[in-house]
């Protein structure tokens, strides 16, 4: 009976609570799922495909590990995420690097971030510019947004995480959190100005 | 104050992130989605998780080094009980005679101070003749290793010890009569072992050299404890009345 065996249609949860019961094909479902995301997760943070993909597999080796003692507490992505922020801390102090040190005090002023968070009916030029060159700027543009923007950016766009998630996964208030993003957006806005 | 848009994540610039979305595409690489979903099987298999890039060694492997230091202490206990237990150094035979009369001994060279090498016959050797000082002085009867007719070389007994000069004295007091000429050849050949120093008492008492036969004899025993059972049949009656200390 398909009820019993979880299957892609299911939730995160119920695909990791069924790995943990011995399914390896509910772990297949679940990575198959998240697996791009916590790549892009890593690769936008250090910039380095070889870490990247280092940091990829020992995070879903970790969630392997961890099967057993999973509690469907709280969502699956959230859970993912924690754990992988923990493993890219634990790479940056190894290795130096970036910090989610906070910089939403002295990156400008609030007022105008606020301002760039809403969208922006003048960047119109983007709607069209789904090529290589927007996408390349992003990119790069994001690559130069501090840590703790950045991350807060990724876990919103990548991961799907709403604002209360990513508060609680960094452990800062919710409108921290905003600002943070705030003053992303008007980054990577700012990065396609001339596109207009 | 704050934007109602604020609240929802889609509100933040939809289409930035239809931008990013649209840029940011990349994949794992396929090798190590292998080894994640095998890593994943494994655990399940009731095995533990794998890794391709630090791959786990074999159990073989993982044994090698113990394996490895027991086959060495294995083999140094053997070689341990196989070594010749003569090899030890003789104290008893390393005079300070001995020990002057190899001055081009080498230090460190190990196989002169084996016993094989200190009593080589050296002066058997063709090259003999041209350096008798050279002859590789066996322990301590190597003291008469002196050939009768190399005088002109005996001055290097100058730096030989007691017993070898003394030897050197008694061959040339021996007279050179066909006794004596037996004598200084068995003199000349290098006595070393005990039963070589035995036939060279025998030559003399043989000889008439009693004098010099007794001198011998009481030489060989005191470095040869067991000297007397070396010596011939018919010496055993005239060895017997050889005090082993004329002093005492």
């Amino acid at each position: 009976m398909h009820a019993t065996v979880p299957g892609e249609s299911d939730g995160d949860e119920a695909l990791m609570l069924a790995y943990g019961s011995g399914d390896a094909r509910a772990f297949e479902h679940l990575y198959a799922r998240h697996k791009g995301p916590t790549y892009r997760y890593f690769l936008r943070h250090t910039s380095d495909r070889g870490a990247a993909e280092e940091l990829h597999q020992d995070l879903w080796l970790r969630v392997v590990r961890s099967r057993a003692r999973y509690r469907a507490d709280a969502r699956f992505a959230t859970w993912l995420y924690t754990l992988a922020r923990h493993r890219l801390v634990d790479h940056w102090r190894r290795n130096g690097g970036d910090r989610f040190e906070s910089v939403d005090e002295h990156d400008g002023d609030s007022a105008d971030a606020g301002d760039g968070f809403v969208a922006n009916e003048t960047l119109d030029p983007l709607r069209c510019a789904m090529n290589a060159e927007t996408g390349a700027r992003l990119l790069d543009a994001l690559a130069g947004v501090p840590a703790a923007q950045r991350d807060a950016f990724l876990l919103h766009v990548e991961a799907g995480l709403t604002l209360a998630e990513i508060a609680g996964l960094a452990g800062a208030p919710v409108e921290t959190i905003k600002t943070r993003l705030r003053y992303a957006y008007r980054r990577l806005r700012a990065a396609l100005e001339d596109l207009r | 104050m704050s934007d109602p848009r604020d609240t929802s994540l889609s509100g933040g610039d939809a289409r930035i992130d239809a931008a990013w979305r649209s840029a940011s595409r990349e994949e794992p690489p396929a090798r190590v989605d292998e080894t994640i979903l095998a890593a994943a099987r494994d655990a399940v298999r009731g095995e533990s998780p794998r890794r391709i890039d630090r791959a786990r060694p074999a159990w073989w492997q993982r044994w090698q080094p113990l394996a490895a230091a027991a086959g060495v202490a294995g083999l140094a206990l053997v070689l341990a009980q196989r070594l010749p237990t003569d090899a030890e150094p003789d104290e008893t035979a390393r005079t300070p005679v001995a020990e002057s009369m190899r001055p081009e001994s080498k230090p460190g060279v190990a196989a002169e101070d084996a016993p094989a090498a200190r009593f080589a016959p050296e002066s058997a050797s063709p090259s003999a003749p041209a350096e008798p000082d050279r002859a590789v002085a066996p322990a301590p009867p190597a003291a008469t290793v002196e050939t009768a007719n190399t005088t002109a070389s005996r001055p290097a007994l100058v730096q030989q010890g007691p017993a070898a000069k003394a030897a050197g004295q008694r061959l040339d007091d021996a007279p050179h009569s066909p006794a004596g000429a037996a004598v200084d050849a068995a003199a000349s050949s290098v006595v070393s072992a005990p039963e070589q120093w035995a036939t060279r008492i025998h030559a003399l008492h043989a000889s008439g050299q009693l004098e010099r036969a007794t001198e011998e004899l009481r030489e060989f025993r005191r470095l040869h404890p067991d000297a007397d059972a070396y010596l011939p049949q018919e010496l055993r009656a005239w060895a017997a009345s050889v005090d082993a200390d004329p002093s005492g």
